[in-house]
């Protein structure tokens, strides 16, 4: 018996030391084979586009070929939850954006996974603000005007939405402003933009995409930024806490991988993804026509952002009515 | 009129260099191949292609993703007419008359009528887009939710118009229609609907999906089980080339289709989808003889056919002009124009006037492409149907399968397809047609929508309904063509004509 327990500690003992010398030679040889860059979104879409672009770079960087794969489906859950559980060996990395990570888990009764225990962030590459816009022939100049109007009158303000990111930032900006406003939804950003421009609309919440065109036309007035810091695209747009609401309701960008992945390869990833992101002409170009200012995070400063927005937008999500379904 | 000459001088002297050329062929190659194929449409192959298209320059690319949306538009009807398969949902209603037409024998007839018609409206609604674009994009904004929901129910009394059989029985497909256009998110409430605690439903169901089960599988599981009546006839394949009196009959069908594709399609939302439908329509209740269609009426063919192919084109208005895009083709493109730096809408025509005369002149030359590649290929089709058919629905099985996977790469796509199938073989045995239920599904969504926003933009005010005289209008008409259907002995006339064999 004892040779056996014996030989059966040695086996043990070779496997437990085979996997961790094979763990820090795979982060070693990393990467060794194509890795498969999931994007939860429909192909051609700005996500989808912003993925292609940095992947291009990074497999440059990493002389190895990523392949971008678009697995669009249930609001980005589905491809989310691929990459949830995939081996996590860094072969198999999620391109995403905050709706997937901060809201799908506050808005879904039945998640596919664990958002914080199977999948750990990588890097962030940019984020980008919601802005409060009105007609340019309205009579509201500032967000004080519209604060006033909706005072006086509860009820009054229409404000259009098509997802819970916009849904959300409405209500809150609704909320720290102490007026009632009225939601409609909305297909898509475009379907909002007919109907705001067509004059049946006194304001929406749009992003910078969505809001260069009609601005650029002179039929869009933009009154406040929900970012931290004023937009780098429309630097004369006050933010929202300037105008003394405590309305943060931006989007990030971000890349996950699954939970487990070894730590030196998450933190070779970062660092090249953080030097692309600040770094390539290209990259930058890409983020800043599609309305997304380059950000960049260590891994463990992505970490705490992940775990501190998922409860910041659960109270707001809460806060806003929205249930659970 | 002088300066649209001076316009579309520059934007020939663009689309005529031999890049763009090549980038035209090209998109109409890849267009005819998808719009054939069964299950991949021009969305998918567009957003598969898109980052491909960076490294050309704007004008190039724009030229090539057009080519590809109006081209898939061209061969959309092929396996439709040949196969009663829908290429495209927006050549269901060529099933009708066009397949009759092949099972006539008259395929090659359908096959070149159907070219013929997409490629005279593609030259009418070229010159639309190069002189109205500007004036015609407003008609999107002035029109608002009360008006689309108004067009929206014209629509699904077209569809009861243009079902044969019981009036129930079509009144019900509708309805279906519209039940399973419900399945999915709810938009305000975020609510699930039908989705069976299925992830995959939470999106709601494509309507590629709905149209490839129930017209392509539910057909052939149809067919496999009766050896009579298979839609694919191998005796008497006929005249390749339609007959004078054909092609007379077709011309009228083909400029009023060619108008109306060009009106809807401008409009946001089901534009390109109403107009063959809406064409069909017109066609069948203007015509001396309305017992003909349904049996295989050229003129069923040629304006379903024009409407589709100009609202193909016509949608890029509001695109180009506004920078809103109708579709969700559109909406790529839109994003495909971004990316390249250039912010659409009214200043396009100013900025980029290269652009979008380019595009514009393209257009031209890509409709005279299309027809080049699609008249001769027409001998090829038809030979198609020589081949037996327990060796052709395997084939097509394969295509249905292979082509609706790879849009999404979910297996439940599949799945769905071929419960729908089953959907579609129940269907056809008691006595429903498919061509209702599908307008029900695709007008549905905009119908809820609008619903919804009419209402709440109103504050629950019911008479919002009726506050705006393009909504009158419109109901208007729906309810005396209702009525008119309703009418016992009109409607004993429409069952005697419309019943399909």
């Amino acid at each position: 018996m004892i040779p056996l327990s014996k030989s059966l500690a040695a086996v043990l003992a070779c496997v437990i030391g085979l996997s961790t010398a094979s763990a820090a030679m795979a982060a070693d040889t990393y990467p060794s084979r194509p890795v498969t860059m999931i994007v939860p979104f429909g192909a051609g879409g700005g996500t989808d586009v912003i993925a292609r672009t940095v992947s291009d770079e990074l497999s440059r960087a990493l002389g190895q070929s990523i392949v971008v794969e678009a697995r669009p489906g249930a609001n980005g859950a589905i491809g989310s939850a691929v990459v949830a559980r995939a081996v996590p060996d860094g072969y198999t990395l999620l391109f995403t954006a905050q709706s997937t990570y901060s809201l799908n888990p506050n808005l879904m009764k039945d998640p596919l996974f664990d958002q914080l225990k199977d999948l750990v962030p990588v890097a962030s590459i940019g984020r980008s603000p919601w802005l409060i816009a009105v007609p340019m022939e309205s009579e509201f100049k500032s967000l004080a005007d519209v604060v006033a109007y909706g005072k006086a009158n509860p009820g009054k303000l229409v404000f259009p939405f098509w997802q819970s990111s916009v849904l959300v930032t409405g209500e809150t900006f609704g909320r720290m402003a102490d007026i009632r406003m009225r939601k409609v939804p909305y297909k898509g950003q475009v379907e909002a933009n007919t109907d705001f421009l067509g004059g049946r609309l006194p304001l929406m919440v749009t992003d910078i995409a969505g809001g260069r065109a009609p601005v650029e036309a002179g039929k869009m007035r933009l009154l406040a930024s929900t970012t931290a810091k004023r937009s780098a695209a429309f630097p004369d747009v006050p933010t929202m806490r300037e105008q003394g609401l405590d309305v943060v309701t931006d989007s990030m960008l971000a890349v996950f991988a699954p939970a487990g992945t070894p730590q030196p390869i998450l933190d070779r990833l970062n660092q090249e993804v953080s030097r692309i992101v600040l770094g390539s002409e290209k990259v930058r170009d890409r983020l800043r026509q599609l309305g997304l200012e380059p950000t960049v995070m260590t891994q463990n400063e992505a970490d705490a952002f992940v775990r501190s927005e998922m409860t910041r937008w659960e109270e707001m999500i809460r806060r806003a009515g929205l249930q659970k379904e | 009129m002088t300066s649209l000459l001076a316009n579309l001088e520059l934007g020939l002297s663009i689309a005529l260099t031999f890049n763009n050329i090549l980038l035209c062929l090209l998109g109409c190659l890849i267009g005819t191949l998808i719009g054939v194929l069964p299950g991949i449409g021009p969305i998918a192959t567009i957003s598969i292609l898109l980052p491909f298209t960076f490294g050309i320059p704007p004008v190039g690319s724009m030229i090539m993703l057009a080519g590809i949306y109006y081209g898939a538009q061209y061969g959309g009807s092929t396996t439709a007419i040949l196969v009663r398969m829908p290429g495209e949902a927006s050549s269901i209603v060529t099933i009708i008359d066009g397949n009759a037409m092949a099972r006539n024998g008259r395929a090659g007839a359908a096959l070149a009528l159907a070219a013929l018609g997409s490629f005279v409206a593609g030259c009418v609604a070229t010159i639309v887009i190069g002189a109205f674009a500007e004036p015609l994009g407003r008609i999107a904004l002035y029109l608002g939710p009360e008006d689309y929901f108004a067009l929206i129910v014209l629509g699904l009394v077209f569809a009861i118009v243009l079902a044969g059989g019981s009036l129930l029985k079509a009144i019900l497909a509708v309805l279906f229609g519209i039940v399973l256009a419900t399945v999915g998110t709810d938009m305000e409430t975020g609510a699930q609907r039908l989705t069976f605690g299925l992830p995959s439903l939470l999106e709601g169901l494509s309507v590629s999906i709905l149209a490839m089960g129930i017209f392509g599988i539910g057909e052939i599981l149809h067919n496999v089980e009766n050896a009579e009546g298979r839609p694919v006839v191998q005796a008497a394949i006929g005249r390749l080339w339609p007959s004078r009196d054909e092609l007379r009959r077709s011309a009228g069908p083909v400029m009023r289709g060619t108008f109306l594709g060009s009106l809807l399609g401008i409009l946001p939302g089901s534009g390109t989808l109403l107009a063959p439908f809406a064409s069909y329509v017109v066609e069948k209740k203007i015509s001396r003889d309305p017992s003909r269609f349904g049996h295989g009426a050229p003129e069923g063919v040629a304006g379903p056919e024009a409407a589709n192919n100009a609202a193909a084109q016509t949608c890029f208005i509001p695109l180009l002009s506004l920078g809103l895009p109708p579709n969700a083709v559109m909406a790529l493109m839109l994003g495909a124009m971004t990316i390249q730096g250039i912010v659409p809408g009214p200043q396009v025509f100013t900025k980029h006037p290269d652009l979008f005369w380019g595009m514009v002149a393209s257009m031209w030359v890509g409709n005279a492409m299309l027809l080049v590649i699609n008249l001769p290929l027409i001998g090829l089709w038809v030979s198609l149907l020589k081949v037996p058919y327990r060796l052709l629905f395997p084939a097509i099985l394969l295509f249905c399968c292979i082509g609706l996977y790879s849009v999404n790469r979910l297996p439940e796509d599949v799945y769905f397809m071929a419960g729908f199938g089953l959907v579609g073989l129940a269907l056809a045995k008691l006595g429903f047609e498919a061509a209702p239920l599908l307008l029900g599904f695709v007008l549905g969504d905009s119908l809820e929508a609008n619903f919804r926003r009419v209402l709440i933009l109103g504050d629950g005010d019911w008479t919002k309904f009726v506050s705006s005289p393009v909504a009158v209008v419109l109901l208007l008409a729906a309810l005396a063509m209702f009525c008119a259907t309703l009418f016992p002995r009109v409607r004993k006339g429409r069952e005697e004509v419309l019943v399909e064999q």
